[in-house]
């Protein structure tokens, strides 16, 4: 069976511990417990009929007193970017993220999920933002940790992205 | 430089001006020193310019503290600099408390959480050591030396057998954190292999980043209480080892051979490892054989048989006494059941407490004796604990005997009790009738009363019977009444009368009829007219004393129907006589 390991990128408080609780667990707490560290999760799900083991990598989310330390990125098959929509700010940073890890460790697949999509009266992100995102050839999924909408999908991105075609 | 020798050498222009000699000198001096007195100049400007020292001490000072510290001088050295470094730290917080936050946060968490786990999982370990070993006799061994050297039990336990255990063995890709391959002793119980490799590697990059070491430098062991781990990091991969106990270096030495070996065997695998860690299967007997473990034996003991004798015994014994009172228990439970049946005992509780059987409830006070049940089912008295409360039972058989002792029946009355009903029956006076019919609703347990079988001498049944066991005798040959028969006459007609004022009510109108009788000694014609005339004659005293004549009928029978066999003079008396039956109710029907 094939191991890969997945790391969830993004500024704090976007909800990147609360999509693996829903991915891995299927539930959802309004309780904002934040990471110290990593905390690693498994999961092994089944993708065109071929079984793969997930090592899900939670890390810390960036703030303005620790930035992301980029050691934990190593050997890392795919990133799960994570936007909080409610907060614009927040996608920058994932972005700027990003370009650190490439300028690390070259290019690595990833899928952007906007997440928090339940919420949207507060929404930040223009549909023109989104489809500039998109237009890039980058997969850009709504989800909800809450709801569960999109989770299954973001992942399943990834990893199709990930495994040779 | 004095002027006079100066003057000799000069000879003849000695007499020339000194103003000249001193230009000349000056000159000359200038040429020999002029670099020297540049520098002179300048090192005293140097010296003199605290802006220039700085720059100079600048330079050096850090060259400068290494020189100290490499002389040993460092107490003094820190000594100085304590203050200031403190103030500094003060200063930084107080100017902006972010910076040392975010310098000390990476380390804060993790080290919390980890004394935490670590005192959480010695605390349970410890209590499994305990289990383990605490029946063992060399538990108790250890137990005793524990006590002697005051050590906590489980680290003498451990130490005494235990030496080292290797319990899992990692291979695990170094770039991306995945195990390849994880061995464990079956005697372990462990958490998820990849989850423990990917926290594993997670650790040591944090370990790494945190504390700048040289490059190169790796976390090489991590120890929890009795456990430690050691790794050993090659190019590609690397090998964890989860110990408990010490080991011994040459350990270390064969994971690094291992780790080698793994390299040298699977290159290509390692370098272009995707996540599949099937090719490393081969390798699982490699990585088993480091599975190894050592325990301290003790000398073997001499096989020592009276410990076993004296084992058994003891077995023996105690299963006898567990037997023995197994048994009694039973015999107790089965007396409480007993107990429990009795009318006016109730148990409400039954225990055993210390060797003693404690039973309580409520007693009436005419229920069995407990005790006595005790003799009876041959159980130790001493043994019982009884507390009583006493009550009244309702049961009829004990309300019967409280009636007894209250109502003091006379002889010839019978008493019983159903359903809370007293029954009572046979022949007693009115006044006892009469106090029993009072006093019996102040029984408990008396509901009602029944008295209609209970006669007193007033009831008809009575006075029937009393007048038909009057007999008037007579002389041989005579009708007349004898005079002294009176008083028997007087005696019937008085019965009589209170019969007849009884009768409509309970015996309807009764007709009591006098029957005559003769004795043999005549002609059985003139014994019947005798015997009539008796009757007669007795029917006219009765109504001459008062008795109304309709009640009453006179019949003569003679000899036919003797009251005595007339064996003798007396029984031949007998049979010369009025006796007396009370006939009737005359109802319609009989008329
Ligand atoms: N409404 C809504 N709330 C969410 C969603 N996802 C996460 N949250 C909430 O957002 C808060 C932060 O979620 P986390 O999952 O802890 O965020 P994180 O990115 O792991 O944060 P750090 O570990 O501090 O970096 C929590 O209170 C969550 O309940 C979502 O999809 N919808
Ligand atoms: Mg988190």
């Amino acid at each position: 069976m094939l191991h890969k390991k997945i790391c969830m990128l993004g500024s704090f408080s976007v909800g990147k511990t609360s999509l693996i609780l829903r991915f891995v667990q299927s539930i959802f707490s309004d309780r904002y417990l934040t990471t110290v560290g990593v905390k690693i999760d498994k999961k092994v799900i089944s993708v065109d009929g071929q079984d793969v083991t997930l090592m899900l990598w939670d890390l810390y989310g960036e703030d303005e007193y620790q930035k992301i330390r980029m050691s934990y990125l190593r050997g890392a098959s795919g990133y799960l970017l994570v936007a909080d929509g409610t907060r614009i700010a927040t996608l920058e940073k994932t972005l700027a993220i990003k370009e650190e890890a490439e300028k690390n460790f070259g290019p690595t697949p990833f899928v952007v999920a906007l997440n928090k999509c339940d919420l949207a009266e507060d929404w930040e992100i223009t549909p023109e933002r989104e489809a500039e995102l998109a237009g890039r050839a980058w997969k850009v999924v709504r989800t909800s940790a809450k709801t569960g909408e999109g989770v299954e999908f973001a992942f399943r991105s990834l990893i199709k992205a990930m495994l040779p075609t | 430089m004095s002027d006079k020798p100066a003057n000799d050498v000069g000879g003849p222009s000695a007499g020339g001006s000194s103003h000249e000699d001193e230009k000349a000198l000056q000159e000359l001096r200038t040429l020999l020193f002029s670099e020297e007195q540049h520098e002179i100049v300048a090192l005293r400007e140097r010296i003199e310019s605290p802006e220039q020292r700085a720059r100079d001490v600048s330079a050096v000072v850090a060259e400068a503290i290494q020189m100290r510290r490499a002389r040993g001088g460092d107490h003094e050295l820190s000594a100085a600099l304590t203050p200031t470094v403190e103030e500094a730290v003060r200063e930084s917080v107080r100017k902006d408390s972010h910076v040392l936050v975010e310098a000390l946060f990476p380390v804060m968490g993790p080290a919390i959480r980890r004394s935490v786990a670590e005192v959480f999982r010695s605390t349970v370990e410890s209590f499994n050591q305990v289990l383990e070993s605490t029946f063992s006799i060399r538990g108790l061994q250890w137990r005793f030396e524990a006590i002697r050297i005051g050590r906590p039990y489980a680290e003498v336990a451990l130490l005494r057998s235990l030496v080292y255990r290797v319990e899992q063995v990692f291979l695990i890709h170094l770039k991306t954190s995945l195990v390849l391959q994880h061995v464990v002793d079956p005697a372990v119980v462990t958490q998820d292999a990849d989850m423990v490799s990917s926290m594993l590697s997670a650790i040591r990059d944090f370990v790494r980043d945190s504390f700048s070491t040289q490059q190169g430098d790796s976390l090489d062991s991590l120890q929890m209480g009795q456990l430690q781990v050691w790794i050993e990091q090659g190019p590609q991969a690397i090998i964890a080892a989860v110990i408990r106990g010490q080991a011994p270096q040459e350990l270390r030495l064969s994971l690094k051979e291992k780790l080698e070996e793994a390299h040298r065997r699977f290159s290509r695998e390692l370098e272009e490892f995707d996540g599949n860690p099937a090719p490393f299967e081969a390798f699982r007997p490699e990585l088993a054989a480091c599975l190894t473990a050592s325990y301290r034996r003790d000398k073997p003991a001499k096989s020592r048989p009276y410990l076993a004798v004296c084992a058994i015994v003891f077995a023996v014994l105690l299963a006898g006494w567990y037997g023995y009172t197994a048994i009694q228990n039973h015999k107790w439970a089965l007396f409480v059941e007993n107990l429990r049946q009795q009318p006016g005992i109730v148990v409400t509780s039954f225990q055993r407490a210390r060797g003693r059987y404690r039973i309580q409830g409520l007693r009436d006070p005419l229920a069995v004796d407990p005790e006595a049940l005790l003799d009876q089912r041959k159980l130790n008295p001493r043994l019982a604990e009884f507390h009583w409360s006493a009550f009244y039972a309702l049961d009829d058989s004990l309300v019967l005997q409280r009636a007894i002792a209250l109502l003091q029946p006379p002889a010839g009355v019978t008493l019983s009790v159903q359903n809370g009903v007293l029954h009572a029956a046979g022949d007693s006076s009115s006044e006892w009738k009469k106090s029993m019919r009072e006093r019996a609703h102040f029984i408990a347990g008396i509901t009602a009363v029944d008295d209609k079988d209970l006669n007193d001498e007033n009831s008809p049944r009575r006075l029937k019977a009393a007048v038909e066991s009057e007999i008037i005798l007579f002389e041989l040959g005579q009708a007349e009444i004898n005079p002294r028969q009176q008083p028997n006459l007087a005696a019937v007609a008085q019965t009589i009368q209170k019969l007849l004022q009884i009768a409509p009510s309970a015996v309807g109108n009764a007709i009591v009829e006098l029957v005559g009788h003769a004795d043999s000694s005549g002609p059985e014609a003139t014994n019947v007219l005798l015997s009539q005339e008796r009757a007669n004659n007795a029917v006219r005293e009765l109504v001459r004393l008062g008795i109304p004549e309709a009640s009453l009928r006179a019949t003569g029978i003679g000899l036919s129907s003797p009251l005595r066999p007339e064996t003798d003079e007396q029984n031949r008396q007998y049979n010369r006589s009025v006796t007396f039956r009370v006939v009737g109710p005359e109802t319609p029907q009989n008329r």
